[in-house]
This record gives structure tokens, sequence and C-alpha cells, in this order.
């Protein structure tokens, strides 16, 4: 009778042992599964962290349009803003850049035409700062860029009235890469 | 001996028994990651929002090119109406719509966005169903999409009016299977 039930006890315990080892296994390569993109997220997380900062941009002073429409950027103030050092700590971005008109959403850097007080606004990008950070995610939203235009009827007759069109703002922040050190 | 064959038969038992149940809830697990599905997003109704200020070639009787949220509103007041060009405003309407959607997105079967649907109906203010079709914009194939991304903007029509325009944007996006090329290379490196 004992050495049955010493038998039995032996049988429970390899049993569980064996049961506990298998789902630990399970359970790794659960973790594995799921955790496996961590700095996928991290990432993902601050791409959504500037989404959020650049939606509130576009309606921050410094960018709003006078008519009081949402999600618009002034675009005779942006031009003004070109080279001002003052912001480039001000705001939490590794670079911020603005596409004027949607004809050059497909169009390489390159073939931008890059806007100053010259050309402005025959031109396709503002870049309000860059900080040349090596290792950038650029993350992007879809604005109304407006602008006062003239409209010359002759006789030296016009007005201005509110000419827009759909722009996107595009602002970095910095890549989390498993390599680097920081 | 028997007593023993009997005890090797329930532990055999109960070990395939562990490792079915495992391998079923692996199964609910790789099926819930990989899930493809449908989202409210931010930047299409911010593109939408953005569309709605754009500033149209219909100008206005008193010479003053129109937004395209007021040839909206004129479309789905007078259909007949025209803009000084002779054009209807429901023409210039989609002409102008269809344009900045296609360069917006630039939809297409080889890109990341492979189709999309503009809708743009009058509905009660409670009641989501449409009343009235204003407008209805199609590109590309709008079939096995890895996700389908949509963003949505109300056009409001006064204090009295018995309902609201709205606008709904769906844009088919390809799987990550899909082989894709960028539409540019979307880098500012110089």
């Amino acid at each position: 009778m004992n050495i049955k039930s010493q038998l039995r006890i032996q049988e429970m315990a390899f049993m569980l042992v064996g049961v506990v080892l298998f789902f630990s296994l399970v359970g790794l390569i659960g973790m594995g599964i799921l955790y496996s993109g961590i700095y996928k997220e991290a990432n993902r997380l601050a791409d959504q962290k500037t989404f959020g900062a650049m939606v509130a941009l576009a309606d921050s002073p410094e960018f709003s349009c006078v008519s009081s429409k949402s999600n618009c950027i002034d675009g005779d103030k942006a031009i003004s803003l070109i080279n001002k050092t003052n912001y480039v700590k001000f705001w939490p971005f590794t670079s911020l850049r603005i596409i004027t008109r949607y004809s050059a959403f497909n169009k390489g850097y390159n073939q931008m035409i890059k806007c100053s007080i010259a050309n402005y606004p025959n031109c396709d990008l503002i870049t309000i700062y860059d900080k040349k950070v090596a290792g950038e995610i650029a993350s992007s939203n879809f604005i109304a860029f407006c602008r006062k235009e003239y409209q010359d009827f002759g006789n030296l007759q016009g007005r201005s009235y509110d000419k827009c069109e759909i722009g996107m703002i595009v602002a970095g922040t910095e890549y989390k890469n498993p390599k680097s050190k920081t | 001996m028997i007593k023993n064959k009997k005890a090797q038969h329930e532990m055999v038992g109960f070990v395939l028994i562990v490792i079915i149940v495992s391998i079923i809830g692996l199964i609910f697990l790789v099926l819930f990651v990989n899930k493809s599905s449908n989202s409210q997003s931010d930047l299409m109704s911010n593109l939408l929002q953005a569309t709605m200020y754009y500033t149209t070639d219909c100008y206005s009787t008193n010479n003053e090119p129109r937004e395209v949220e007021v040839l909206i509103t004129d479309c789905d007041k007078d259909s007949n109406k025209k803009c000084l060009d002779g054009r209807l405003v429901c023409d210039a309407l989609d002409a102008n719509l269809k344009k900045a959607l296609d360069e917006s997105l630039k939809p297409g079967k080889e890109f990341k966005n492979k189709a999309y649907n503009l809708s743009i109906y009058f509905r009660g203010i409670t009641n989501r169903a449409p009343v009235r079709m204003i407008s209805d914009i199609n590109k590309g194939i709008f079939t096995n999409c890895g996700s389908v991304e949509g963003g949505s903007h109300i056009v409001t029509l006064g204090t009295y009016s018995s309902g609201v325009i709205s606008v709904d944007l769906l844009v088919c996006k390809a799987s990550e299977a899909d082989s894709v090329k960028e539409a540019s290379d979307g880098s500012f490196n110089e």
C-alpha cells in the first residue's frame, strides 16, 4: 500500500512538472509573438504623439488662419517663420515642413520648389526648421493651406479673397533604433 | 499490470488534451494579432476637412471662387445651378473633388492606397441613413483590402434645417503582403 501510494505521488509529481514546463513554453512562445515588435511599438507611439502635436499645431497662434477655419495654416504667417531660429527649441519636433499644395505631394524632395520670400506663393515646400538629426521618422497630416490672393478686375479695381489649397504639414521625430546606445 | 496501463492511458489522454488546447489557443492568438481592421482615421477626417476649404475653379455670379463646402450646399439646394463658366455646380464639385483626392491619396493597385470611395449625402440629424445622394465618387477597385480607413465630415445647414450633409471617405489600404511602391520616396534628405 505504501509503495502504491508513493508511486501515485511520484506519477502526479512528474505530471505536474511536465504540465508546468509545457505551459511555460507555451507562455514564452505567446509572449514572444505578442512582444516581438517592442521597438516598432515604441516608434509607433512616438509617431502617434507627434501626430497629436501636429494636429494642435495647425490651430496654434503661429499658424492658425485668421478666418477661424479649423485645421488651417495661414501661408502668409508660415512664410514669415522661415529662418527664424527662435522656434527650433519651442516645438518638440526634429524638423517641421509644410507642403503648400497637393500637386507637390508626389514629388521627390529635390523636385519640390523650396519656398522663400522671393518666390512665395509659387512654390511647394516651406521648411520652418530642420535640426538635421540622423534617423528621423516623418509624420504628416493634411491641412488647409490658405493665403490672401488678389483678384484684379482692371481699371485699378480688385479685391482680395482667401485662396485655400490642400497642403500637408510634415514633422519629424527621432527614430529609436534597437542597435543605438541611447 | 492492468492498473499501470490504465494510469498510462490516462496520462497520455491528459497530455493530448493539454496539447490540443494549447494549439487552439496559439491559433486564436495569431489570428487576433493579425486581424485586419476597419478604423476611423484622424488622417482621413483631416483630409476631408482640408478639402472642404479648398478653393475651386467654379466662380459665383459675383466672380468669387467658391469653396468645396459651398459647392456641396449649392449642389444640394439646386442641382441645376451653374458656375460662371456655364458648368453645372455639381459637375464642378465632382471634378474638383476627384482631382484633389486623386493627388492626395494617389490610389492604384500598386500603391499603399488601392482605392477610395467618397459619398456625400443629405441625412437626418439623428438617423444616419442617406435621404438624398449628392455625390458618389469612386476610384480604384475596392477588394482584397489589408485594412479600410475611414473619415467623415459633417456640413451643417443652419438651425432650421431638418438634417445635415454627411461627407464620408473610405480608403482601401494595401495589405503588408502586397508589394507596393511609394508614390514618392517620402524623404527630405538633400
